[in-house]
């Protein structure tokens, strides 16, 4: 997770002061901690940076839950939660999808850039409802054949 | 462009279920842009091993989304000498269609 630090500890009564524009700017740079009257502590954050750190922890939850599932030798749906289309993989693939989704969710923290962790999920589940199609699978994984017929542009 | 045998009666039905338009981009694309990423709709390459190419010189397999209407399964070859003539031609072989669920 990447390392925001302030040195600035704003009070409540700075929101309603001179100060206001100097929070608010801290909160858009990055975070802004603020301490109300009985000393609780609050931070403010731009949204896009709390939306991708939720994304990135949910991520890194469900990875967790899958890798336990995974390690089950007869693993069921229920034990991969909102990964339960891994079942259509093997071991080797399955293994790769934790790589690369480890690997995602490293670079989406790094970044705060969620694309490449949206787009390991997506294209890893677009394939496993490729596969979870009995003749698609068929074709897919199955040997080569050279029985193709040429088509014409739709018109 | 070649469809697989098993997939023709799906081809041929193309237009009438994702509509001309749907039909003629996704034919625009892989026949001139079969390896980027497409101007409408989307386009994955296949993950897992299994998605390695099926002959030599051809891409690995690639779903493409047909505006939300399905999934077309190709491999491509930008330079294939295939046919009786042996010129240098780009050569889209669809695998596998799924016009049902979307």
């Amino acid at each position: 997770m990447a390392e925001v630090t302030t040195d600035v500890v704003f009070q409540a009564s700075d929101l309603a002061g001179a100060r206001r524009r100097e929070f608010l700017s801290a909160a858009r740079d990055g975070r802004a901690l603020l301490r109300d009257t009985d000393g609780f502590a609050l931070a403010m954050v731009p949204l896009a940076d709390l939306e991708a750190v939720s994304e990135i922890g949910q991520a890194a939850l469900t990875l967790l839950r899958a890798e336990s599932g995974l390690r089950r030798t007869d693993a069921h749906a229920s034990d991969l939660g909102p990964l339960a289309w891994l079942l259509v993989f093997d071991e080797e693939d399955r293994a790769q999808f934790v790589e690369e989704l480890s690997d995602a969710i490293t670079l989406a923290d790094a970044t705060r850039d969620l694309r490449p962790l949206r787009t390991c999920l997506r294209d890893w589940q677009t394939t496993a409802e490729a596969l979870s199609d009995p003749a698609r699978r068929l074709v897919l994984i199955g040997a080569a054949d050279d029985d193709f017929v040429e088509v014409e542009r739709p018109a | 462009m070649l469809v697989h045998r098993q997939y023709l009666d799906t081809w041929n039905s193309l237009v009438e279920r994702v509509g001309l338009e749907n039909a003629q981009q996704f034919w625009d694309h892989v026949a001139f842009t079969p390896g980027e990423h497409p101007r409408v709709g989307t386009s994955s390459v296949m993950k897992g091993k299994h998605n390695t190419p099926k002959w030599p010189g051809y891409s690995k397999t690639i779903h493409y989304e047909i505006s939300g209407a399905g999934r077309i399964d190709y491999q491509y070859d930008p330079a294939s000498t295939e046919g009786a003539e042996h010129d240098v031609h780009g050569v889209v072989k669809i695998l596998a269609i799924d016009l049902g669920s979307h």
